[in-house]
């Protein structure tokens, strides 16, 4: 488990981050850091997306090797329970973002122009 | 379907049973040698008789229950002739009514005609082996209890939030 | 659990229910047979759960899926979700073992080995079943934030 993408996920997570899929040189393009506009650039969206897709593989595997084991087909106690927990694990990951998220929305919400 | 009293009643049936086995071995041993009994005559050495519970029909014969062609309730195909399990129970205790063991002892007032004393049929050496089989069931039987609970306690573990 | 009608959490929360109760039909037979050591002509039974299980994994398609295939007259439908297909093992009695003369076929150190295998299994599919249900509890906590 990639425990350093998850924590530079949440550390992304501030009220700039509401700005998915900016086209670079454009109007909102200048309120971005250089580093998330453009081709290349990842946003954010797109990183919490591949989270979410990461943290459903890693259910969908733990449930499967369940399964398994439970069915005899499997004979490999550690391993299911390894996956179990790292499912676990990244699920309570992807709610701790969820909620930053949460919080930060309704920080922007409380803006006044 | 497994209820958490029925699995523990049966193994205790057997604890019940293998108790009153070793009871019946203790007494044989305690009366390996004796040669008076109140129904006159040498001591006859006794054993208790198991069966399965539930007990098949009676048979005329000897009066004891008889199984199934395989011995027990259940057809060898699994179909539904599943009874409640209930484990062991004794039938009874009857004698061993093998001869007396003999030995020629014409000095000893106990001595027949021909001068041989009436011992018990008894045989310490297999009496002893019993009491291992029923010990070692015993204690099978408590080991299955053990496991049976704590099966049970994973069970409602799952109704813990 | 076979016989109980009702909505279906999933293919995985079935199986691992379906586990635990073979599990227990299972520790009846072996608190049986290990009860029947010195019973004469006495034969050990057991129960082929973990076949029936294998058997139902070949009916989802998806391990995902929460609607499984609807193909089985004896499963119904409430607004797509749909019950399990009844799981019924039953004891086979065991003709294989040696009968050892007047006494059963039961062998007490094999038998004190299934008694152990059989509880290990059982708590770690309680164990597995466990988490299941937490992580739905923890889905459902989270949307009524």
């Amino acid at each position: 488990m990639d425990i350093d993408a998850y924590s530079s996920a949440i550390s992304k997570v501030t009220p700039g981050s509401f700005v998915p899929d900016v086209a670079p040189g454009g109007p909102a393009s200048q309120l971005l850091p250089d580093d998330q506009t453009g081709a290349g650039a990842v946003s954010f969206k797109d990183t919490v997306k591949s989270l979410l897709e990461d943290v459903n593989d890693k259910m969908v595997n733990a449930s499967q090797m369940s399964q398994d084991l439970a069915a005899g087909k499997s004979r490999d106690f550690d391993g299911t329970i390894k996956s179990v927990e790292e499912a676990s694990l990244a699920f309570q990951f992807t709610m701790a973002i969820r909620n930053k998220l949460m919080d930060a929305y309704s920080e922007i919400q409380q803006m006044q122009f | 379907m497994a209820g958490f009293y029925n699995t523990i009643e049966i193994s205790a049936s057997a604890l019940s049973a293998e108790r009153l086995a070793m009871d019946v071995i203790a007494n044989n041993i305690a009366n390996a040698n004796t040669t008076r009994t109140p129904q006159g005559g040498a001591f006859k050495r006794q054993l208790i008789v198991f069966a399965q519970t539930p007990e098949g029909p009676a048979q005329a014969g000897n009066g004891f229950p008889a199984f199934g062609a395989n011995g027990t309730g259940l057809s060898s195909d699994g179909t539904d002739t599943e009874p409640n399990l209930e484990g062991v129970q004794a039938l009874g205790i009857v004698n061993d009514n093998s001869p007396d063991r003999m030995v020629f002892d014409p000095g000893n007032p106990e001595a027949d005609a021909r001068g041989y004393v009436h011992y018990p049929n008894v045989q310490v050496v297999k009496e002893m082996v019993d009491m291992m089989a029923a010990s070692r069931a015993y204690e099978a039987n408590v080991a299955a209890i053990q496991e049976t609970k704590s099966m049970d306690a994973a069970s409602l573990g799952l109704l813990q939030s | 659990m076979s016989d109980v009608g009702g909505i279906s959490f999933g293919p995985t929360v079935d199986l691992l229910n379906n586990a635990v109760d073979g599990a227990g039909r299972e520790q009846e037979q072996i608190a049986n047979n290990l009860a029947n050591v010195n019973t004469p002509n006495f034969r050990r039974s057991t129960v082929s759960f973990k076949e029936a299980l294998a058997a139902s994994l070949g009916t989802a398609s998806n391990p995902d899926e929460l609607a499984l295939s609807t193909d089985d007259d004896r499963q119904f439908d409430i607004n797509g979700a749909v019950a399990p297909v009844p799981y019924d093992p039953k004891a086979k009695v065991d003709e294989t073992t040696q009968m050892r003369v007047d006494r059963s076929n039961v062998d007490v150190d094999q038998e004190m080995a299934q008694l152990q295998q059989n509880s290990g299994y059982q708590e770690t599919m309680a164990a597995l079943l466990k988490n299941q249900y937490a992580w739905l509890r923890e889905s459902i906590e989270e949307q009524t934030h």
